[in-house]
């Protein structure tokens, strides 16, 4: 019998049949901005033994998919001349990395094919990437990465920059961010691509390139069961209670606070431009107070967060 | 006290009346801290799981590593692999064993763990004996690291054992929604999910249950029903065995599982990852 649970089931299971390990022989232009080079030397040293990715992110990688079909024909349809290169797969040597093109788009004025990355992406994350240094200062590792697939594009192809097509995965909507050349960062990719490739090479596998030490990547990393670093995490205290007793209060004084600030605001607004009013028992004055700008000095915060479990 | 004076040494069992009675009071000081510390991580990390961090296994719950990983989060729990593993050995079939140390600390305690998965385990070779060659070994190395992770955030929060159905109802997780897996007498029971394969049925009226629906009556109600017989024990239409009163939630095993008859060959370290048990699924 046809039921909600069957249907989900038979999806289910063409998904999982999807999700595959492939070989990793080198480096490739998406995955050089990785953050780990410990990560990248053990996917080409033992990609086999890597951890499958999971049915979230293989339906992600379909819908990816999708998304750069409706992409290109938006452009299209835009009256963009959009090229989608033939020979999409290319590799630079030394050191070796392979990459694959999404779609070039042309400069209607001199001619020239522009390399296009084309990212769907969350409608909280599409929202955050305006620039080309939202990307760089972005709380996500993979988001960081992202340019470099253009930095070896545009070094590869010789072209001062490239583009990032982003597409709104919630709505449809399209933006794109100029991304130009930078050959410092390049160069960074280039070298670190060398490292890896010097550790490969070292048969007695003593020379080992150094992880990362941002936690969040390892706790996703798929070699992390073949990774000899250390997680090394903060220690957590226990509260004797009187830590506990403080935020109660402060959640109890919370719609107090809320209300205090809107009476504030609403007094404000009762006694307008006048200067002095007598209201019953209290005198209320006012008067304007000029505010000189000033800098605020740079200086290290401490920022307290309170998450309830 | 000379060189060569002869030391007197206090007979063990007196030395405890020697002991400055303030310090007496500072160790159950210190030990009712300890209690009360312990009772703290261990509610902490009882609302941070959710019911399909837990599986049952023969009644009893067990933290799986989605949870155990949530666990390790939330207190900061360290670890690296010991240098020298993974380890593998080969039977004499030529099916290899794994073996991961891990050292783990958290607020400056260490300790070790192994954890190992055999490639010819069940799980890994299926009811027809795979070959080696048809085994990805990758995945038994990965189950490995999984089991020795599992025990190694165990062994550091010991309170995350010994844990039963109601101290995860009462701290809120649904119980419904965790795996579940007893055994028959004698052997391991059915594995298809179905309840005509689990060899299993209601103590009360008959009728064939899973090895989920089994799991959680055990543990709920000390005998396997089914689970119309489970809704007519909770009205109190049917007559349990009332679960003896706790005196502590923790710490302390209950008759049943002091009595491990019916899974004689399994110990908490032998059970494989989540996905094994999800094959049994069927909503509770």
């Amino acid at each position: 019998m046809l039921t909600a649970g069957y249907i989900a089931d038979k999806i289910s299971a063409f998904v999982k049949s999807e999700i595959k390990v492939y070989p990793v022989n080198n480096l490739r232009a998406s995955n050089i901005g990785h953050p780990c080079e410990r990560y990248l030397y053990l996917l080409i040293k033992h990609w086999d033994e890597q951890q499958p990715h999971d049915e979230g992110l293989q339906n992600i990688f379909d819908f990816g998919n999708s998304v750069e079909e409706y992409t290109i024909k938006k452009l299209k349809d835009a009256g963009l001349e959009i090229v989608t290169p033939t020979q999409r797969s290319w590799k630079v040597e030394n050191p070796f990395i392979t990459g694959r093109e999404d779609i070039r788009i042309k400069d209607p004025e001199d001619g020239q094919l522009y390399p296009a990355e084309i990212k769907g992406l969350s409608p909280f994350e599409w929202e955050r990437l305006n620039s080309i240094e939202d990307f760089y200062n972005s709380k996500r590792y993979y988001v960081r990465g992202y340019p470099s697939q253009l930095m070896v594009y545009c070094w590869k192809f010789e072209k001062e920059k490239g583009f990032f097509v982003l597409t709104n995965k919630l709505t449809g909507k399209i933006k794109i961010i100029e991304v130009p050349f930078d050959w410092d960062r390049a160069d960074a990719l280039l070298k670190k691509g060398e490292r890896i490739y010097s550790a490969l090479a070292d048969e007695s596998g003593k020379t080992v390139p150094a992880a990362c030490d941002d936690i969040t990547v390892c706790e996703e990393c798929t070699m992390r069961h073949l990774c000899s670093a250390s997680i090394e995490r903060p220690d957590m205290d226990i509260d004797d209670g009187e830590l506990e007793a403080l935020i109660d209060r402060k959640g109890e004084l919370a719609a107090a606070y809320k209300e205090y600030n809107e009476m504030n605001d609403k007094i404000k607004a009762a006694v307008g431009d006048r200067d002095k009013v007598l209201a019953g028992k209290y005198v209320v004055t006012a008067k304007n107070i000029e505010k000189k700008e000033y800098v605020v000095k740079a200086r290290t915060e401490r920022r307290v967060t309170v998450t309830r479990l | 006290m000379a060189e060569n004076e002869i030391m007197t040494v206090q007979e063990t069992s007196d030395a405890l009346m020697e002991l400055d009675y303030d310090n007496i009071l500072v160790m159950a000081d210190r030990a009712d801290k300890m209690v009360s510390a312990l009772n703290k991580i261990m509610a902490a990390a009882l609302k941070i799981t959710n019911g399909k961090d837990w599986v049952l296994i023969g009644s009893t719950p067990y933290l799986q590593e989605t949870g155990a990983s949530k666990v390790a989060r939330l207190f900061g729990i360290s670890w690296k692999i010991c240098d020298g593993f993974p380890k593998q050995e080969l039977d004499k079939d030529g099916y290899p064993t794994y073996t991961y140390r891990m050292e783990f600390s958290m607020h400056g305690q260490t300790i070790t763990a192994e954890g190992m998965r055999n490639a010819a385990d069940e799980f890994f070779t299926g009811k027809n004996k795979k070959s080696v060659d048809e085994i990805d070994l990758a995945d038994v190395k990965r189950a490995a690291y999984t089991n020795c992770l599992n025990r190694g955030i165990k062994g550091i929060l010991p309170g995350l054992r010994n844990l039963d159905v109601s101290d995860l109802e009462n701290a809120g997780i649904n119980v419904g929604r965790s795996g579940g897996y007893t055994f028959k007498t004698g052997s391991k029971g059915g594995n298809s999910g179905k309840a005509e394969d689990s060899g299993l049925v209601c103590e009360n009226c008959g009728e064939k249950i899973t090895q989920k629906v089994a799991s959680y009556s055990e543990s709920k109600y000390g005998r396997r029903l089914c689970m119309n017989c489970q809704k007519a024990a909770a009205k109190g239409a049917i007559d349990v065995t009332p679960k003896e009163e706790k005196q502590s939630t923790r710490g302390r095993k209950s008759a049943q599982q002091q009595e491990p008859e019916e899974y004689p060959s399994y110990s908490e370290d032998d059970f494989p990852p989540a996905e094994y048990y999800d094959q049994f699924g069927g909503a509770q």
